[in-house]
């Protein structure tokens, strides 16, 4: 009975989550549903953007996390990361993912 | 927070910057410089950035913030399961380096204390410490002034993934 409790465990993760976890290196009984569904919060990929002066949404002390590539400056606001945890996006060859 | 890749669905841990379930598993993600800052001070540096739009396809209120709740209170996110020393208050903000074998964190409460930036070694490499009070922008450099690996975030989130770390106290 003891031998089997891990196994019945991980069937279940996968069940739960559609993930397949039979390679890891954390214990997957300890990752847990933060309650939204896979997609739930959704990553963006295809990020549309504004200048700086169109902004409006924007206050003074509102948060972004700020990247330069190849001279190119581009902010990603606290407020929509909230919502989607990952950007994926493109400046030039650079091809990365910005997450919070 | 685990994100997935569409190409392996794999699970990727954001703090350990690697994949821990899926075929990827093990996989490092190589990190690249950004700057946590207010929005006032980018567009002073960066008159020309550009912005994340808020026409992303989806329909949120970007306006409201979900984890304010969270922020103010001093409890850690719900299901947590890992260890906290007693270093420090759960809900302390600190800058987490990780270079090398080493890992330290500084405190947000002590770098407002102190002069910055300032140097500090660790793995035997000498960084430079950067703080901003005005925005809390904090982070580290190495000798050629680049950033190094370094995140800012809560105490019992930092030690949980980095149970041998030590805390910065200051001169």
């Amino acid at each position: 009975m003891k031998s089997t409790a891990p196994i019945m465990l991980m069937l279940l993760a996968l069940f739960i989550s559609g993930f397949d976890f039979t390679k890891h290196s954390i214990p997957v009984d300890e990752i847990i549903s933060g309650g939204p569904p896979k997609d739930g919060i959704p990553s963006l990929t295809e990020p549309k953007f504004v200048t700086a002066e169109k902004a409006k949404f924007l206050k003074e002390k509102d948060r972004v996390i700020g990247v330069v590539f190849d001279g190119h400056a581009k902010a990603y606001p606290i407020k929509i990361l909230n919502w989607h945890e990952a950007v994926n996006d493109v400046t030039g060859k650079i091809k990365f993912l910005v997450t919070w | 927070m685990l994100l997935y890749d569409r190409q392996t669905e794999s699970l990727w841990s954001q703090i350990k910057r690697e994949a821990v379930t899926g075929p990827m598993t093990g996989t490092k993600i190589k990190t690249l410089p950004s700057t946590l800052t207010t929005w006032k001070k980018w567009k002073k540096r960066h008159p020309d950035t550009l912005v994340l739009s808020t026409d992303t396809g989806y329909i949120r209120d970007y306006s409201r913030d979900p984890y304010e709740s969270y922020y103010s209170s001093p409890f850690r996110f719900f299901g947590f399961r890992g260890k906290v020393g007693p270093e420090l208050p759960e809900k302390e903000l600190v800058l987490g380096v990780d270079i090398g074998a080493e890992k330290k964190a500084y405190p947000l409460s002590v770098l407002k204390k102190i002069k910055t930036p300032f140097e500090d070694t660790i793995s035997g490499q000498k960084i430079t410490i950067h703080f901003d009070s005005d925005t809390e922008e904090a982070f580290a450099t190495d000798k050629e002034k680049n950033r190094v690996p370094g995140v800012l975030t809560y105490w019992y989130v930092w030690n949980a993934f980095h149970p041998d770390t030590t805390v910065f106290k200051g001169e």
